[in-house]
């Protein structure tokens, strides 16, 4: 088998042994020499925008010119953040792009917040507020105020950022806590006058648009997790730690109480009831509804839906951390966000 | 291209160098690692400008800021046998007023997969600005005996220690211990992160092998000095932290039959193994 060039995307050239996987496209091709776009070596189709006003928070926002662009908000769990949780989603959907071509239309919003200190009810608001100011019209003001300590010089934010008018479609993604968070905007939008007056006729149209997201969970903890005593968080961090979680393994199984932590928590009733309540009285509204999916080695919260939605996925051989994290291997997280809205708009 | 090479500069500044100079600039018993940390802080920005996702011409900017601070502690910082190059360096950078080195062959162009790089930057990095790692760090390497006896002559609250991961926690008020155990969960996560990400058959594939393997030796040289478990005393130190959080985990909870879960699974003196496995190739350049 003889060695061919190979002009790169950067334009130098480099040996290829054929006994090596090929690139996965190429141009044209001849016994003794193969020009190749390595398409995976290709930039990236997102900048990344910082967000401000909400913490850690950042965008990646699409270079694409397309009038039909897609909104995701990624909302990370306890003790996640906006960059950790979502290890390599953040690339992969640019090196995997022909597989995932949908999203070089997406803008991606990662939601940070301080998980460690707040309540449910104030941080869901605060949730609301961000998914009001992404959808369906990206708030400049609000989302991307300069705000960049080293003065006017290196400031670069009042032109050229990619934002649409207007989103075509809105996909909520959570993990863990960040599940809980969703559900709870979701009805704090929809039940805004109160669950005894619930009328789309009387919401903004902004509003009625939010409703009308996909909403996708990964490892909700919407039946219970509460991790605030030691030996609770602990058991969650080692399921987060893979060799850890292998040693502990025996001790996990054999000990269902933490699989159901908090199972009877009041303010989790109280999501289960009003969400299916609503979407009994608001079957339009999509946002109701969660496709889930949970890891079957999930130690760390109880799996389960709620009557209105779908049944879950499980994911074999993936922990509550791992289940959100792609690599080039599993996939399975990039094809779960991607889902159908990504196939109706590429 | 440029404009976006400046705002991933700007997500660096934001997140990591502006915490870091917070940090260094408030009145804290920590003060040895927080300068540290200000000092990686440095380095890492130097790394993503050898990589050339960041500007130098920015970077030279926002460092300017944090300089007045960098120099304070410049003859009194005690981790100077750990960074013997990085002090000329700053010296020679206060002379030139310069801290960056020009690069050649900057053609403007951003290298492909910036985005990966910078992320694997911010994630690096983040462990030198988190405050029980700072603490942690602070207790392995420059707590003396006595004050180390003391450390350990009680152990620590449960709550406290949960307290502790709160971004909010203040150790003047709260206390010291509590927090240097929650440095133990900061430091086993980024162990772990760090293997699993320097894994050969894991790098992105977008990424080249010699930009990958820069980033490897340049991540443990800039903050591995925090963990080297290689030295016999910082590994004493570690083993007697997790022996101390193993028997409070076993006491926490009835249900588990009072095991000692870390001691039952044996895996810190397995983490440990590994670490320094891992670590071994790079011993002869770290520091440099």
């Amino acid at each position: 088998m003889p060695t061919i060039s190979v002009s790169t995307y950067d334009g130098n050239e480099r040996a290829l042994d054929l006994k090596g996987q090929l690139p996965s496209s190429f141009i044209s091709w001849d016994t003794q020499r193969v020009e190749v776009w390595l398409v995976e070596d290709g930039p990236d189709m997102h900048s990344l925008e910082i967000l401000y006003g909400s913490a850690k928070s950042y965008a990646l926002i699409s270079e694409a010119t397309t009038a039909n662009r897609t909104a995701a908000v990624f909302v990370h769990g306890f003790t996640g953040n906006a960059v950790s949780t979502w290890l390599r989603f953040q690339t992969l959907i640019d090196e995997l792009h022909d597989q995932f071509p949908g999203f070089a239309e997406w803008d991606l919003y990662f939601y940070d917040y301080g998980s460690m200190y707040g309540n449910i009810p104030v941080l869901a608001n605060q949730v609301v507020s961000f998914l009001r100011s992404v959808y369906p019209s990206p708030s400049y003001m609000h989302l991307f105020k300069p705000d960049f300590i080293s003065g006017d010089k290196i400031v670069v934010r009042d032109e050229g950022l990619n934002l649409p008018v207007r989103y075509e479609n809105l996909v909520l993604v959570g993990h863990s806590l960040g599940g809980v968070l969703l559900r709870q905007a979701i009805l704090d939008i929809a039940a805004q006058r109160g669950y005894d007056n619930v009328d789309v006729f009387q919401m903004s149209q902004e509003d009625r648009d939010i409703l009308d997201a996909t909403l996708r969970l990964f490892a909700p903890a919407i039946f219970g997790f509460d991790p605030t005593h030691l030996i609770g968080y602990f058991l969650n961090f080692a399921c987060g730690v893979p060799p850890l979680r292998l040693a502990l393994k025996p001790l996990l199984d054999s000990n269902p109480p933490y699989k159901d932590l908090e199972l009877k928590s009041e303010r989790l009733q109280d999501l289960r009831r009003r969400t299916e309540l609503l979407a009994r009285q608001l079957p339009s509204a999509r946002a109701l509804r969660a496709e889930i999916v949970y890891g079957s080695e999930d130690h760390v919260v109880h799996i389960d839906r709620f009557d209105c939605d779908p049944v879950a996925e499980i994911a074999r051989d993936q922990s509550h951390t791992s289940i959100c994290k792609p690599t080039a291997e599993y996939q399975a997280p990039l094809r779960f966000v991607y889902g159908k809205v990504a196939t109706t708009t590429a | 291209m440029e404009k976006s090479r400046l705002r991933l500069l700007e997500s660096f500044e934001r997140t990591i160098l502006r915490v870091s100079i917070n940090e260094a600039t408030r009145p804290s018993a920590l003060e040895m690692t927080n300068v540290a940390g200000l000092y990686e802080a440095y380095q890492w920005l130097g790394l993503g400008v050898e990589l050339q996702i960041y500007p130098i011409e920015g970077a030279e900017s926002v460092m300017s800021l944090a300089f007045p601070k960098l120099y304070e502690h410049i003859d009194s910082f005690s981790a100077w046998a750990l960074f013997p190059n990085l002090k000329e360096r700053l010296l020679a950078a206060r002379s030139m007023k310069r801290f960056f080195q020009p690069l050649e062959a900057v053609d403007g162009t951003l290298p492909v997969s910036s985005n990966e790089l910078h992320f694997a930057i911010m994630e690096l990095a983040r462990f030198s600005e988190s405050r029980p790692a700072q603490a942690l760090t602070e207790a392995l390497l420059f707590l003396d005996g006595p004050r180390w006896s003391s450390l350990m002559a009680e152990p620590p609250s449960e709550d406290g220690i949960m307290e502790a991961m709160a971004a909010e926690y203040d150790p003047w008020a709260n206390g010291y211990r509590d927090l240097v155990y929650a440095g133990w969960f900061a430091l086993v996560q980024h162990i772990e992160e760090l293997l699993e990400m320097f894994d050969p058959l894991k790098r992105p594939g977008r990424v080249a092998e010699g930009t990958w393997t820069t980033l490897k030796y340049e991540a443990l040289r800039i903050h591995a000095w925090r963990f080297d478990l290689r030295v016999p005393e910082l590994q004493s130190r570690f083993k007697q932290i997790s022996a101390t959080l193993g028997q409070v985990l076993a006491a926490s909870d009835p249900d588990l039959g009072r095991v000692d879960p870390l001691d039952a699974s044996r895996y810190v003196p397995q983490l440990i193994q590994r670490w320094i496995t891992f670590t071994q190739p790079v011993q002869a350049t770290a520091g440099a």
